[in-house]
């Protein structure tokens, strides 16, 4: 079955059959999620993507709902001046990035914010440990996510 | 003749609910598809396992709409739970919005539906105790028929499971005030049975007096444990409780568990008996 969508901007038309997942069709169809293995029960956080805006687990969206919807995938993300800030945030905050996790948590942790904007201490904490990680780099993360909270609160300030 | 498990799956994904209640009339066969992340326990690297008739209700919009009453919201049965945090922000209870947050992780619930959550098969899902506790109410469509359910009713059937050709389309939470709410979760769906159960309890006082208690746990294998008498005892008993109340309160729980047809495990029974102690300690005055 052939199904239009758009992915990371562009229209695009994909082949998979309506009970694929959405992941396993990206992967084969396009060059995305290369190299990324996922556990394919919406548990590792590495094929998250955001449709309609929403972040979901790729591995779980049969693909027959994806038509004439919107797709963001990570490496979509990282081409954006949001994903840059994030980035510069967590190398001053002295990030050590790992292949595994780290691009996960920076999409992960921006779509968060972008639906819940102003969330309370816990709830941050409650996010960051949503995706699987164990590189210890949380303390970092959670510092560099401040900081972006921090930002992005000025910035919608400053257009009130 | 080729095996029917063996075809594609048939999908049908229709735009509105009589769209959908008469696909199911005519496919009785036909299996409902929500948020599909009831059972993600399917093998390592298999595609998703659709039933070989689906109804998809995720271009539904009648169910994703929310509905304010004087006393009460309606929530759509297909609204995902992260809308019905948003949606319910000043409205939510309390424990409503813990035991939300407490299910899955915030992708799982942008998937994940109300409706889903309540009609898992052969067990309740992790909402539905603490919609018993605060009287929800649970509205099913059929193709000519409409009823409510209270959440009693529910109970006594086991689980919310919707009768051939019906839809679950909208839960009505009532809009009261809780100011002690506790909501606790053991376990996730990959711990054993044994070892998962979920306590809420709601109260209310007035004057150092207790106006309301409510007190439910949820035994995945046993089912709901709620003493009405208990709480009736409470009602107009000074805060903090004496210690001679906490005592055949939890005397009355370990009767009431010592009741059910399924007994607990030893576990359970430690974890439920901790915690009414921790609940009965805590309730104060405002």
């Amino acid at each position: 079955m052939k199904q239009n969508l758009i992915l990371n901007g562009e229209d695009v038309t994909l082949e998979g059959e309506d009970e694929d997942s959405l992941f396993a069709v990206l992967k084969a169809e396009t060059k995305l999620f290369s190299g990324i293995i996922c556990c394919q029960k919406g548990f590792c956080g590495r094929c998250h993507v955001l449709l309609d805006g929403r972040e979901v687990p790729s591995c779980l969206v049969p693909f027959y709902q994806t038509r004439l919807r919107e797709v963001v995938t990570p490496e979509g993300f990282a081409a954006t001046e949001e994903h840059r800030i994030f980035r510069q945030l967590l190398d001053e905050e002295g990030l050590v990035y790992c292949h595994q996790c780290t691009e996960a948590q920076i999409f992960h942790l921006s779509a968060y914010l972008e639906q819940f904007p102003a969330p309370q201490e816990e709830e941050l904490r409650t996010a960051i440990s949503e995706i699987p990680c164990r590189c210890g780099s949380r303390p970092v993360l959670e510092r560099a996510v401040r900081r972006l909270v921090a930002l992005k609160e000025s910035d919608r300030a400053g257009r009130r | 003749m080729p095996d029917e498990d063996s075809l594609p799956p048939l999908v049908h994904s229709p735009k509105t609910l009589p769209e959908a209640l008469a696909l199911l009339n005519a496919y009785p066969k036909a299996q409902l598809w929500a948020g599909g992340t009831a059972s993600p326990e399917q093998d390592f690297g298999s595609p998703i396992r659709l039933p070989t008739t689906v109804v998809s209700l995720h271009l539904v919009e009648d169910l994703k709409r929310v509905q304010y009453g004087d006393r009460f919201v309606d929530l759509g049965a297909g609204m995902t739970l992260n809308q019905v945090l948003h949606v319910m922000k000043t409205f939510l209870n309390p424990a409503l919005r813990q035991a939300i947050l407490a299910t899955g992780y915030t992708a799982l619930r942008n998937l994940a539906t109300l409706g889903g959550n309540l009609c898992q098969k052969g067990f309740f899902g992790d909402l539905f105790p603490v919609l018993h506790l605060i009287g929800a109410q649970f509205e099913f469509r059929g193709i000519r028929s409409s009823r409510w359910l209270t959440a009693t009713q529910v109970s006594d059937e086991g689980r919310l499971t919707p009768l051939a050709g019906e839809i679950l389309t909208r839960v009505r939470v009532p809009q009261e005030d809780w100011p002690h709410f506790f909501y606790q979760k053991i376990g996730n769906f990959r711990t054993p049975w044994d070892e998962r159960l979920s306590m809420t309890a709601l109260a209310r006082t007035k004057h150092g007096l207790v106006e309301a208690l409510r007190l439910i746990f949820y035994l995945p294998h046993t089912g709901l444990l709620r003493h009405r008498g208990l709480e009736a005892e409470f009602v107009g008993q000074r805060v903090p409780f004496a210690p001679r109340l906490r005592q055949e309160a939890l005397k009355s729980i370990q009767e009431a568990m010592q009741g059910l047809s399924l007994p607990p495990s030893l576990f359970q029974k430690d974890r439920v008996l901790h915690m009414t102690r921790w609940v009965l300690s805590q309730i104060q005055d405002e």
